[in-house]
C-alpha cells in the first residue's frame, strides 16, 4: 500500500457529520486483546512478537469487518511514513518508537483499524466523526467477535481480557470523545469543568494522548477505568459527560456574543483568517490555533472563507508528517512553514 | 543505579515519556517519578505508582518470587507497570487484587467474554486429544462449560 494514496481518502472522522459535531471532532473507542500463547509486547523476545504480528495479520485478513484492509509492517515503511500514521492516529508514538515486528491494519475510511505490538498484541480501534461511541462500541466489539473465532486471546474467567498493564484489564475498553472547547477556554472555565469530570470517573487531557500540549483548544475525554462497569456501562458514562461538555460549550460561546465580547470574538476570529489567508510561515502550533479560532467562528455561523470540511481537514494536512507527505520528501521545520502557509492560502482561496 | 533526576536516592521505577513528538525513558526514584507523573497529565500512571509504591497490600507474604510462566518477578512489576503474561495474573493474584480494588474500584469482570463458538472450541479440543495435549484438551473442556453456563 502506497502510504501517500491515503492523502487523498477522506478519513470518516475529519468529516462534519457525525453527532454534535459542532463541539465533538470525533470519537474513538478501543479495546486492548491479547493472545494466550505469547508473553506481553513489553517483554516479548523478537520471535515471539514475530509470531503475535503474523497470528493477527493472518486472522484480521480473515474477518469480514476488515475486508479490504491494508496490513502494514511498520519496519517496512519509512520514518515519514510512520509519522503519518501517528498523526492520522491510526498509530501510537509508543508503537512507531520501536517499528521492529510492530504493524498495524487499516480498514475502509480509517473506521476499524488494529494496532499490532503495541503494550497489547491487539489494540483494535474505531474512529468516527461526532458523538458516536455506542455506534463505536458495536463495530469494534463485533470486529473482536471475528478476531476471537480463530485468536486465543488471553482472557480470565474473574478479571475479563488480560493486559500488559493492568490499567486495562477487565473490558480493555477506553472510550474517547475529541471535544474542541474554545468558549469555555475563552471564558476561564475550561479547567473548572474539566477538572469536575474526574469525580465522574473521566480524564482529560490534550489532542493527541499523554504528554502532548493541548493544540487549538482541542481536548480528549476518556473513560478512566477498564474494570467493573460493562463495556455499555463505560460507554454511556463517557457519552453523557460529553453531553453535559457540549451543552457547556453551547452555553459558553453564546454569552461570548453578548455586548462588547462580541466584538472581541470577532476581532479574535477574523484576525486568525487574515494570518491563515496571507502568512508566508506558519509553525504547526499557530496554525492550530487559528484553525480553532475559524472553527469557532463557523459554529457561531459566520460568513468565513472556508467551511467545517476544510476546516477539520487543514488541522489534520497542517501537521509535520502530512506537510512532509505531500511534499514527497523530510523537510526541515523552516521549509515545513513555508510549505504549511502556503497550502493554507490555497485552501483558504479555492 | 542512582535516580537521573534527584541523583540522590536509588532508582526504582523506569518512566517512559513522549513529549513533543520525543520518547525519552529515565531511571527515577519514588518521590521523583511521583512528579513525572503527574508532570505528564497521567492519572493513570500516578495512581499505578502511588500503588506499586508501598499504598498497596504488601504482596511479599502470599505471592510467589516469579511468574512460573514467564519469570517475571513482582519487583520487576513495581518498576515497570507491566505484566510479562496472561498467566502472571494467576501467579500475582493475591497481591494484585489490593492493587486492581485501589486503582480500578473493583475486582470483577461484568462485560464480554471471548466468542468462541462452540463448534471451534470442539474442534481444538479434538485437536488437542488426538496430539495427546491433555492439558489443552482440559483447558477447552472447561471454556465449553463455561460457555455452556453463561
Amino acid at each position: 500500500m502506497i502510504l501517500s494514496a491515503m492523502l487523498r481518502v477522506k478519513m470518516a472522522w475529519a468529516r462534519p457529520t457525525g453527532p454534535r459535531h459542532e463541539v465533538v471532532l470525533s470519537s474513538r473507542l478501543r479495546l486492548a486483546r491479547n493472545l494466550r500463547a505469547h508473553p506481553f509486547p513489553p517483554r516479548a523476545p523478537a520471535e515471539e512478537l514475530k509470531a503475535a504480528l503474523k497470528a493477527v495479520f493472518k486472522a484480521s485478513a480473515a474477518a469480514k469487518s476488515l475486508e479490504s484492509a491494508a496490513r502494514l509492517e511498520l519496519c517496512e515503511v519509512s520514518e515519514v511514513d510512520r509519522e503519518f500514521l501517528v498523526e492520522r492516529r491510526l498509530a501510537s508514538r509508543l508503537l512507531i518508537s520501536e517499528p521492529a515486528h510492530r504493524g498495524v491494519v487499516v480498514g475502509e475510511r480509517e473506521v476499524l483499524s488494529i494496532m499490532v505490538n503495541e503494550e497489547d498484541h491487539l489494540r483494535l480501534q474505531g474512529i468516527d466523526s461526532g458523538l458516536c461511541l455506542e455506534d463505536l462500541l458495536g463495530k469494534v466489539s463485533a470486529l473482536d467477535d471475528e478476531l476471537a473465532q480463530t485468536l486465543d486471546l488471553a482472557f480470565h474467567p474473574e478479571l475479563g481480557f488480560e493486559t500488559a498493564c493492568p490499567t486495562n484489564v477487565g473490558t480493555g475498553l477506553r472510550a474517547s470523545a475529541l471535544v474542541h472547547l474554545p468558549g469555555l477556554a475563552l471564558s476561564g472555565q475550561v479547567n473548572g469543568v474539566l477538572q469536575s469530570l474526574g469525580a465522574a470517573g473521566l480524564i482529560a487531557r490534550g489532542h493527541y494522548g499523554e504528554g502532548t500540549k493541548v493544540l487549538g483548544d482541542f481536548y480528549q475525554v476518556s473513560n478512566a477505568r477498564s474494570l467493573g462497569p460493562s463495556e455499555e456501562d463505560l460507554v454511556s458514562g463517557v457519552s453523557k459527560a460529553v453531553e453535559e461538555l457540549v451543552r457547556a460549550e453551547s452555553k459558553a460561546r453564546t454569552e461570548l456574543l453578548r455586548g462588547l465580547g462580541k466584538s472581541r470574538l470577532e476581532d479574535m476570529v477574523f484576525r486568525s483568517v487574515g494570518s491563515l489567508e496571507h502568512a508566508r510561515l506558519m509553525t504547526y502550533e499557530e496554525a492550530m490555533q487559528h484553525l480553532s479560532a475559524m472553527r469557532l467562528g463557523l459554529s457561531l455561523g459566520w460568513e468565513l472563507p472556508a467551511d467545517l470540511t476544510t476546516v477539520n481537514e487543514l488541522t489534520v494536512l497542517s501537521q509535520p508528517g502530512h506537510v512532509q507527505m505531500l511534499a514527497g520528501k523530510e523537510l526541515d521545520a523552516g521549509d515545513r512553514d513555508f510549505l504549511r502557509a502556503t497550502l493554507l492560502r490555497g485552501k483558504l482561496k479555492s | 543505579m542512582l535516580c537521573a533526576r534527584c541523583k540522590k536516592k536509588p532508582a526504582q521505577f523506569l518512566i517512559k515519556n513522549i513529549v513533543d513528538n520525543q520518547v525519552s525513558e529515565a531511571h527515577l526514584c519514588l518521590d521523583c517519578a511521583h512528579g513525572a507523573a503527574q508532570e505528564s497529565v497521567a492519572p493513570a500512571l500516578a495512581g499505578l505508582l502511588s500503588l506499586l509504591g508501598g499504598a498497596a497490600p504488601a504482596p511479599r507474604e502470599k505471592a510467589p518470587a516469579k511468574c512460573a510462566s514467564c519469570g517475571l518477578r513482582w519487583t520487576d512489576f513495581r518498576k515497570t507497570g507491566f505484566l510479562g503474561c496472561p498467566a502472571c495474573y494467576d501467579c500475582f493474584a493475591v497481591p494484585l487484587k489490593g492493587v486492581l480494588q485501589e486503582m480500578q474500584g473493583a475486582v470483577r469482570h461484568s462485560g464480554k467474554r471471548p466468542a468462541r463458538s462452540s463448534a471451534d472450541l470442539r474442534g481444538r479440543l479434538d485437536a488437542a486429544l488426538k496430539s495427546e495435549n491433555y492439558e489443552e484438551a482440559a483447558r477447552l473442556r472447561d471454556l465449553i462449560r463455561k460457555g455452556r453456563a453463561a
